[in-house]
């Protein structure tokens, strides 16, 4: 149905166009859709250009060339208070603005419904309470902007796009810089505005984990085009691998949904150790370089997912590769838990540790000694 | 609600302290007045005496009406540029308004024996003169302004250049001061030192409604100001024109400042504190509720810098833009300081 | 390290010494003749036989036990050993430049015109002759203040260059005159505190022209003349009042109640509205008070230079209704205006005081001078 179409763009370029210097393309030829009830997310490398997407998006530049609809009419023949009935926009921008309160922010929102002198009637003021409610500000109306967190601020801004009453709401990273229960708090209330209002949200982030297990499609923007699929088709097909072309060290894991740093390895480990301390040890050591090779006879091996090395766990960040590191001697190691502690034995020495942060600090300054 | 009582009761206020401001404006002067001989002249003035009446109503009555004006219209103009341009000492000479009054009136005191060579032009059109050419310096000025930022794209780059137009005109005019006789330049120096009280009451009927025209513009680009509060990104995505938003506010700043400047002569520091005040007294930074409580705040103001200039108890009066500067300055540095702990304007 | 300290304070030292006046006082001898002056102060003149010795003091406003000695001697004479090292002057000057156009004044009175070659200020001149000199380049314009044109002066080279001073700062200009070999004179007739002490300056210059006994016996003119209006009117019980000046934005200027313009009306059988006030420079009254001392004023003099009276009230009109607009009693010394801007009350009007005089009488006391043609002023019609 051409009316769950939100937006289309069909061969589509975007860049910065000055009167003087000629026009510099970021990309070329995109063609994506984004429809009704859908929470897009735009992921894409530092400076690919997913931020002059949504700008030419959002109606802030024009696109170099190509179409693009909003609604099944060309943006450009949109008027301002028009396009702002039908997108709105949230930036990674702090505004800090002195002497205006939560509500009053808020209240900038109805500025394409309101009359000359921007008053606010009565439904207007219900459309902001409900705004300001639906981020879960409830009682923060009469805050000062600049006196909330930053977390707070953010959601204080989309309640703000979301008075703004928009059938769309294009945002840049609205969750940069929160911390984890934030950027989680934002993405749960733009799924919730997805499915319960049937808005079409388009915003970019960083956070691939969210992205591939919350969003409904996925624009990929990479160096010569831009992927656009369902989060599983996206990253089952490989495109992830193609995000980062720079840097050999990082590979996606499809299966975790999430990229892995390849560790460099210094040697391998035997490691005795119970069932509540196995895993925290086993971690540990990962950490430090080594390949967990060896269990004691009671212990089970599933702690990978499908694995079929029942001779190697690979928990957290390390990948079962045994290249020795470049310049370090290949370290053969056992490490054994006792009831005091720990024992770290190398050829022709062993010595005992009292905790398992010690046992870390130990084989650090082993491992960096010559042989011995 | 509560919180409106104390809203509209701080507007009130404000408007009391004006009736008194004004009413204190018009008792002081060099000539001593007292209450009891200036009532009765105000409100009766046939029956009361006539010399009385006469400086009420030919000095102290336009005297007071101006400061008010220009009080109410530096506010407001310096209200707007330090929204538009989201920097909190901006004031209404930003755009460079008050260098091209400067330059039109040098022009004109300065260069009259100079350039036109046999005409003293000086004292043909006398202070209607030079009021005409502040406006027109102002009016120039303003038109370049509006030229340049709908050629440019960036806003900050207006200001810059506003900045350096302004520089540039200052440097034409202490050229055209170099060369003047030194009773030019007395004559300049003194308009540039300026002055309420030079206000006839004719010329207070073309002051007024200029003021008035520029007050109604400020109100009208109200909602703008109020978007920019968020930035320029933020107002065009919620379906701000910016063009029609730059030309209104242009268009009020330049009248406002360029009116008050071709009657009084350049007055600083006003503009550029007055808003600041009002947001600290207002705890608001909407302007459907600063524009209003600035102007009146504006005009108390102005009248209680009139009132000090007049220095009662001493003969002498100092010019209103010493007193202006002296006050403004403080808190200037007081605004810049604030501003550290909150980051904003 | 202490040897530096030293050299750093004998250096202040020496700095200190350099600018200190030096005042080698050379014994000259006693004069044989010494000019005893009507009124003026601001000069002397003194004849020592073989030569004369000028002495200006204090020309410049504030200046305090500054003096000037200019020694003449005529040509012809041979210069006296005693002179030696000292500023002389070879009588009488050939050529002079002026840097006032009232130094032309005296020099029209003294019929010395032709010896101008260069001047000052060359649009605000009255001087037929010398607007025919400009034209026809025979007179040259050589700038004023810091805008000096010295290598104009210098390509003139004038046998002194007549200057004034308003503040100390005329001593860069005279220091870097004498710096090019030229000689300079200052001439402070302005500060003169009444009007026939200034145009006694007369004969100042009349010495450096060898006209002595000519600038006596005009100056004596001048002064009968000036005493004998002024004693036609001192019996005068009945004085009209007298308002001077002009409204500028917040402030009137008044001149001063002891400066020359004072003098003048109280000559001329008027009271100056603000005769209590003791200052010789005009002040700062504001318009309120104006408004209502002048409600009694009956006369409206020396307003600037406006040339009716619409020209007047555009500057302010609330004073509009001053008795002396309504009874059409405005007077302004500018008659003699040239299109340059220039007024010839400040250039004949110093030397010719007896004149400006009798314009004032004219005008205050109209019964006594029925018909009488103005000179300097002009009556201030719509």
């Amino acid at each position: 149905m051409a009316e769950e179409v939100y937006m289309v763009c069909q061969g589509m370029s975007i860049g910065y166009q000055d009167r003087t210097t000629p026009s510099v393309v970021v990309k070329n030829s995109l063609t994506l859709r984004a429809l009704k009830g859908e929470m897009v997310a735009l992921l894409g490398g530092n400076g690919i250009g997913k931020s002059t997407l949504l700008r030419t998006l959002a109606g802030f530049q024009p696109p170099l060339s190509g179409e693009l609809l909003i609604h099944n009419k060309p943006l450009a023949k949109y008027r301002a208070e028009e396009l702002a009935r039908e997108m709105s926009f949230v930036s990674t921008e702090s505004v800090k603005v002195a002497h205006l309160t939560v509500r009053e922010m808020v209240g900038l929102g109805r500025y394409p419904y309101t009359d000359w002198f921007g008053k606010l009637t009565d439904k207007d003021q219900e459309i902001i309470a409900k705004a300001i409610r639906d981020v879960g500000l409830s009682g923060y109306e009469d805050r000062q902007v600049s006196r909330i967190s930053d977390g707070e601020r953010q959601r204080a801004m989309i309640a703000r796009a979301l008075a703004q009453n928009t059938r769309i709401m294009v945002l840049d990273e609205p969750t940069a810089f929160l911390d984890i229960s934030n950027k989680y708090e934002i993405v749960r209330i733009l799924h919730q505005l997805v499915n319960e209002l049937g808005k079409c949200i388009i915003f970019s982030t960083h956070d691939l984990h969210t992205a591939l297990s919350m969003a409904d499609r996925i624009w990929l923007m990479l160096e010569e085009e831009v992927v656009e699929g369902i989060p599983e088709v996206v990253a089952g097909k490989g495109y992830f691998d193609s995000l980062f072309p720079g840097n050999p060290q990082l590979k996606f894991d499809v299966d975790k949904g999430d990229f892995r740093f390849r560790k460099k390895l210094i040697g391998t480990v035997r490691l005795l150790a119970d069932t509540s301390m196995r895993k925290m040890a086993t971690r540990a050591l990962e950490r430090l370089g080594f390949e967990i090779v060896g269990l004691a006879p009671d212990d089970n091996p599933a702690t990978e997912m499908g694995s079929n090395k029942p001779a190697s766990i690979s928990v957290g960040s390390v990948l079962s590769h045994t290249t020795p590191a470049d310049g370090y001697p290949w370290v053969k190691m056992e490490v054994t838990q006792m009831a005091t502690g720990w024992k770290i034995t190398l050829p022709g020495f062993s010595t005992k540790v009292e905790s398992l942060e010690e046992l870390c600090r130990e084989v650090k300054r082993l491992t960096l000694q010559p042989e011995s | 609600m509560h919180d409106r009582f104390w809203r509209e009761a701080e507007f009130f206020l404000l408007l009391v302290m004006l009736c008194i401001f004004f009413l204190l404006d018009l008792l002081a002067g060099s000539v001593p007045l007292t209450l009891s001989q200036s009532l009765p002249a105000l409100f009766h003035p046939s029956t009361a005496d006539p010399q009385i009446a006469a400086i009420l109503y030919q000095f102290r009555v336009p005297k007071a009406i101006t400061a008010v004006m220009a009080g109410a219209a530096l506010s407001v103009a310096g209200l707007q540029m330090q929204t538009i341009f989201r920097n909190p000492v901006a004031g209404p000479d930003i755009l460079g308004i008050s260098s091209g009054s400067s330059l039109g009136v040098a022009l004109f005191v300065l260069s009259a024996g100079w350039i036109f060579k046999g005409t003293p032009l000086f004292t043909l059109a006398g202070s209607w003169g030079i009021v005409m050419a502040a406006w027109l310096g102002a009016g120039l000025m303003m038109t370049l302004v509006v030229l340049l930022a709908a050629r440019l794209r960036d806003l900050m780059t207006v200001l810059i250049l506003g900045i350096l137009i302004s520089s540039a005109i200052l440097a034409i005019v202490s050229v055209l001061q170099y060369f003047s006789s030194e009773s030019s330049l007395k004559s300049f120096i003194v308009w540039t030192m300026g002055s309420l009280g030079s206000t006839t009451q004719t010329q207070l009927w073309v002051l007024i409604p200029a003021v008035m025209i520029g007050l109604l513009l400020a109100f009208l680009s109200s909602k703008f100001l109020d978007a920019f509060l968020l930035g320029e990104n933020y107002a065009k995505s919620m379906g701000m024109n910016l063009r029609v938003a730059y030309l209104l506010t242009f268009a009020s700043t330049s009248i406002l400042a360029g009116s008050i400047t071709a009657f009084c002569g350049p007055i600083g520091f006003v503009g550029i504190i007055v808003p600041h005040l009002a947001r600290k007294y207002f705890h608001s930074s909407l302007h459907s509720r600063l524009i209003p409580g600035t102007m009146v705040l504006g005009a108390v103001v102005m009248l209680a810098g009139d009132l000090i200039s007049q220095l009662p108890g001493y003969d002498i009066t100092l010019p209103i833009n010493s007193v202006t500067s002296l006050l403004g300055i403080p808190i200037v540095i007081w605004i810049i300081f604030q501003n550290k702990k909150i980051g904003a304007i | 390290m202490p040897g530096r300290v030293l050299l750093f304070i004998l250096l202040i030292c020496c700095f200190f010494g350099c600018i200190s006046n030096p005042k080698n006082k050379k014994s000259t001898g006693s004069p044989v003749g010494r000019q005893q002056n009507f009124a003026a102060t601001g000069f002397s003149v003194e004849d020592f036989g073989t030569f004369q010795k000028l002495t200006v003091t204090d020309p410049w406003q504030k200046s305090k036990n500054n003096q000037f000695d200019y020694y003449l001697v005529e040509k012809g004479r041979n210069i006296p050993d005693v002179l030696k090292g000292e500023q002389v002057f070879q009588t009488p000057l050939r050529t002079v430049v002026c840097l006032s156009t009232t130094h032309i004044g005296f020099l029209d009175a003294l019929k010395e015109i032709t010896a101008i070659t260069g001047l000052s200020g060359s649009a605000y001149v009255s001087n037929e002759a010398i607007k025919k000199g400009l034209a026809e380049n025979r007179i040259h314009e050589v700038g004023n203040e810091q805008g000096l044109n010295y290598e104009m002066i210098l390509q003139l080279k004038p046998d002194v260059v007549f200057a004034f001073g308003v503040g100390s700062e005329i001593g860069a200009q005279t220091n870097k005159l004498h710096d090019l070999g030229i000689p300079v004179v200052l001439v402070g007739e302005y500060l003169e505190r009444s009007p026939l002490a200034k145009a006694e300056w007369i004969k100042f210059f009349g010495a450096f022209f060898g006209k002595k006994q000519m600038a006596d016996s005009v100056y004596e003119n001048i002064r009968i003349s000036y005493e004998k209006i002024r004693n036609e009117v001192s019996k005068e019980t009945e004085l009209p009042t007298v308002l001077t000046g002009l409204p500028f934005k917040d402030t009137w200027w008044i001149a001063g109640g002891r400066s020359n313009l004072a003098e003048l009306i109280a000559d001329a059988g008027g009271k100056f509205l603000w005769r209590e006030n003791l200052s010789r420079e005009a002040f700062p009254v504001s318009l309120e008070e104006v408004f209502v001392r002048a409600s009694k004023a009956d006369y409206w003099i020396n307003c600037g230079s406006v040339g009716n009276i619409s020209e007047l009230m555009a500057f302010d009109q609330r004073f509009s209704e001053l008795p002396a607009v309504k009874k059409s009693q405005v007077y302004n010394n500018n008659l003699r205006s040239t299109p340059g801007g220039g007024n010839d009350y400040w250039e004949s009007g110093v030397v010719h005081p007896d004149l400006v005089l009798a314009d004032l009488v004219a005008i205050l006391h109209p019964k006594k001078t029925a018909g009488k043609d103005f000179y300097y002023y002009k009556h201030l019609l719509k």
